[in-house]
């Protein structure tokens, strides 16, 4: 009953695409008291037109859906919105975790799920988004970073490498941040998780490893001869000052 | 097999050699009827060689008819002799013909006597007297100092028998009877063992595949069948082979089913399970605070199962995944690392420690999601298993075995370790090792299995071990790339 959470400039409605029509009743039931508005759709195609007419402050999606499966909507939605979406993955296919990541997934969760979790990981990424939203409409011309070639807009959410501008979802926006927040020393994976992910580290949970993965790709693995975004091995993430991150390595 | 190819051949060719030895027995027994005078007694090799420039050169009968012709020929040519030089020409001529012939022919006249006058063997008497009785030339066949007789007449109508003996063996020449004999025997042993060799292999052949897929078959291919090279033939093996595929098919059938079933009722169970957990969350939310507990309790075993068909369904899946993996270059040494970084977080609520205590970096080609649960899973339960307050030791080394390169993560406990004969069957689903303390420990039972199973689906293996001062090791062996890079998959690192 943890209502202290900001609301987002948006009504709290919640898209969720499930085929299975009772859980969504379950979920409806849930969550409701825990002041979300829950709108259900159970198949893709319908699941998709709705998940972008902008009604919603989040989307969450089953991997297995009849007729367009779970990934194929996701990739549609990324390609003309970036509305967070938690990824509900099918338990046992450690894959598909990390195939939602990888096309853009906020975050997973895989089902059967504890619905507490369920509430929290929404929770968490609201209250990203609402950050960022904050962000954005506070935001000065001042409220950029610039490390080497990549230069972050936090007003405009804009990321630029080299003049060239580059797509991120939120999470790896704010994984972004992070790291250029503090380029040239190591960001410990116990601060990533509650900054980015906005959950404590669990025990082998690889969705930062996913995320700095799809920032490295994004990004480019190499600057100036060093390595963009290093791991420091069971510590966390470092992103390399040009010319000076390489001596410790 | 070698032994196998080699019996039938040895069978086969004493046997190509038994039958001909036999044959020719019988022939001779066909050619030599009423002949009790001249019983096989202490014959049988000289006529095996006597008969073999016969049918064996291609030209049968040829020696018994040259003879006649022979003493036909001398016969008819003695008389031309005796007729138009007389008796002096007629002597020349047997002369001349001596010195070619080791038996001396005889003409005889009506009167059995020799035209020359020299006395005349019985033997050739009696030839004589059948020649002119109509009763033919007589003599035993194959009998080589039997006497043959020819009728002939002289130019003036007188009727002589010509009478000579049938030549002995060696005048056959010099190499008369040694080369038509032995070459023809040596042909035979030679083309005997062709024969035998191309029998041996034919029927070995079929039965090398079928070995080799069933081999294969039972190494976990089950899509493995021997094929038209053996199906296709028409005889016991060919049925042998056709069964065996069948066989497969059913197999392979009756698996994929078991297999489709487990996980389609683990995907089934996750539904309702979905469910259950959310109305689960719901009455918590909306009982009392004495309720509380049986619903923690609940909702803990409601863990369980999710823990547990997650399990299943990594397992049917990783059992029915084949090489169809997408597999990249990794660096098996960075998976520990993190792995045994997170467990370590893991083992901290049991007052244990994970230390890694050699690092060797090991290049290897796999999946990374199944290379980290193979050893995610071997390390946890090693930490479930290890006393209160211990260390679990991993090591990740590159050693050679057996000529391959392999990264060999070996990871030990300090535990109660596994009785000598469970340490195979631990990497079986759901194997308890029977001990109480077993059940509290949690765990699916699966964990092993699946790092087995993904051990194997890299071509490497898993093995456990006792230690000597007790707990568990366990090895897993994954071949590693021969020649070490740096281009290490990104995403690893």
């Amino acid at each position: 009953m943890d209502m202290t959470e900001k609301p987002t400039a948006q009504p709290d409605r919640l898209l969720v695409i499930d085929d299975d029509v009772k859980l969504c009743d379950l979920v409806r039931e849930y969550l409701e008291p825990e002041g979300f508005d829950i709108e259900a759709v159970h198949d893709g195609t319908r699941g998709l037109e709705r998940a972008l007419s902008a009604a919603h402050a989040l989307v969450v999606l089953d991997v297995m859906l009849p007729g367009c499966n779970g990934f194929e909507v996701l990739r549609r939605i990324r390609a003309e919105s970036n509305i967070p979406v938690l990824m509900l993955t099918a338990r046992g296919e450690d894959v598909d975790r990390v195939v939602g990541l990888e096309i853009g997934a906020d975050d997973y969760l895989p089902k059967p799920f504890n619905p507490r979790e369920l509430a929290a990981r929404i929770r968490a990424i609201l209250r990203r988004a609402a950050r960022s939203s904050d962000a954005q409409s506070a935001s000065a011309d001042t409220d950029r970073i610039s490390v080497g070639d990549v230069e972050m807009d936090l007003g405009a959410r804009v990321v630029r490498r080299a003049g060239e501008s580059i797509e991120l979802t939120g999470v790896e926006f704010t994984f972004l941040e992070a790291l250029l927040r503090s380029a040239g020393s190591v960001v410990s994976r116990t601060e990533l998780s509650k900054t980015v992910l906005d959950r404590a580290l669990t025990p082998y949970d690889r969705s930062l490893d996913t995320h700095a993965s799809n920032l490295r790709k994004k990004l480019g693995h190499r600057v100036g001869g060093a390595e963009r975004i290093k791991t420091i091995r069971g510590v966390g993430y470092l992103y390399a000052i040009a010319g000076v991150a390489d001596g410790e390595s | 097999m070698k032994s196998l190819v080699l019996k039938i051949f040895v069978l086969c060719w004493i046997t190509h050699l038994v039958v001909f030895t036999v044959f020719m027995l019988l022939v001779r027994n066909i050619d030599l009827p009423g002949s009790p005078d001249h019983g096989p007694g202490g014959r049988e090799s000289q006529d095996i060689v006597i008969q073999s420039p016969g049918p064996l050169s291609g030209k049968p009968d040829r020696g018994p008819r040259d003879h006649e012709n022979h003493v036909g020929i001398a016969g008819q040519a003695a008389i031309s002799a005796l007729s138009s030089g007389g008796p002096q020409a007629l002597r020349e001529y047997l002369d001349s013909l001596s010195t070619a012939m080791d038996s001396p022919i005889y003409i005889l006249n009506d009167r059995d006597q020799d035209v020359l006058g020299r006395t005349v063997p019985d033997e050739a008497v009696t030839t004589a007297r059948r020649m002119r009785d109509g009763r033919g030339p007589g003599g035993k066949p194959f009998d080589m100092n039997r006497w043959e007789g020819r009728l002939v007449q002289s130019p003036e109508g007188e009727r002589y028998v010509a009478v000579g003996q049938r030549r002995s063996i060696p005048h056959h020449g010099p190499h008369g009877w040694i080369g038509p004999s032995i070459m023809p025997l040596l042909t035979i042993i030679v083309t005997a063992g062709f024969v035998a060799l191309a029998l041996a292999y034919s029927l070995t052949a079929p039965i090398k595949k079928l070995r080799a897929t069933a081999q294969q078959f039972a190494a976990g291919e089950l899509e493995a069948r021997v094929g038209p090279l053996v199906a296709t033939r028409r005889d016991a093996i060919g049925e042998l082979g056709r069964d065996f595929d069948a066989m497969a098919s059913r197999i392979e059938s009756l698996i994929t089913a078991q297999r489709r079933l487990l996980q389609d009722v683990s995907h089934e169970l996750r539904s309702p399970l979905a469910r259950l957990n959310l109305a689960l969350g719901i009455a918590a939310r909306k009982a009392g605070a004495e309720a509380q507990d049986a619903l923690d309790r609940i909702e803990h075993e409601a863990e369980q199962l999710n823990e547990l068909i997650g399990q299943l369904l990594t397992l049917s899946r990783l059992e029915s995944t084949h090489e169809n993996l997408e597999r990249s270059k990794l660096d098996l040494l960075v998976i520990v690392n993190e792995v045994a970084a997170d467990a370590d977080f893991e083992a901290e609520a049991r007052g244990c420690k994970v230390r890694v205590t050699k690092r060797d970096s090991c290049i290897v080609r796999g999946v990374e999601t199944l290379l980290r649960s193979a050893i995610e899973n071997v390390l946890r339960n090693a930490i479930s298993y290890t006393a209160r307050g211990t260390d679990v030791e991993v090591e990740i080394s590159r050693q050679i075995e057996s000529g391959q390169p392999h990264a060999v993560v070996t990871i030990r406990d300090h535990g109660p370790g596994v009785p000598q004969e469970h340490l195979e069957s631990i990497f079986r689903p759901f194997h308890r090792v029977e001990d109480a303390r077993d059940r509290n420990r949690g765990g699916t039972g699966l964990g092993l299995a699946i790092a087995a199973r993904a051990a194997h689906i890299h071509g490497g293996s898993i093995s456990a071990d006792t230690a000597p001062e007790g707990g568990l090791i366990v090895k897993l062996r994954i071949p590693a790339v021969t020649c070490e890079t740096d281009s290490v998959s990104e995403g690893t690192a």
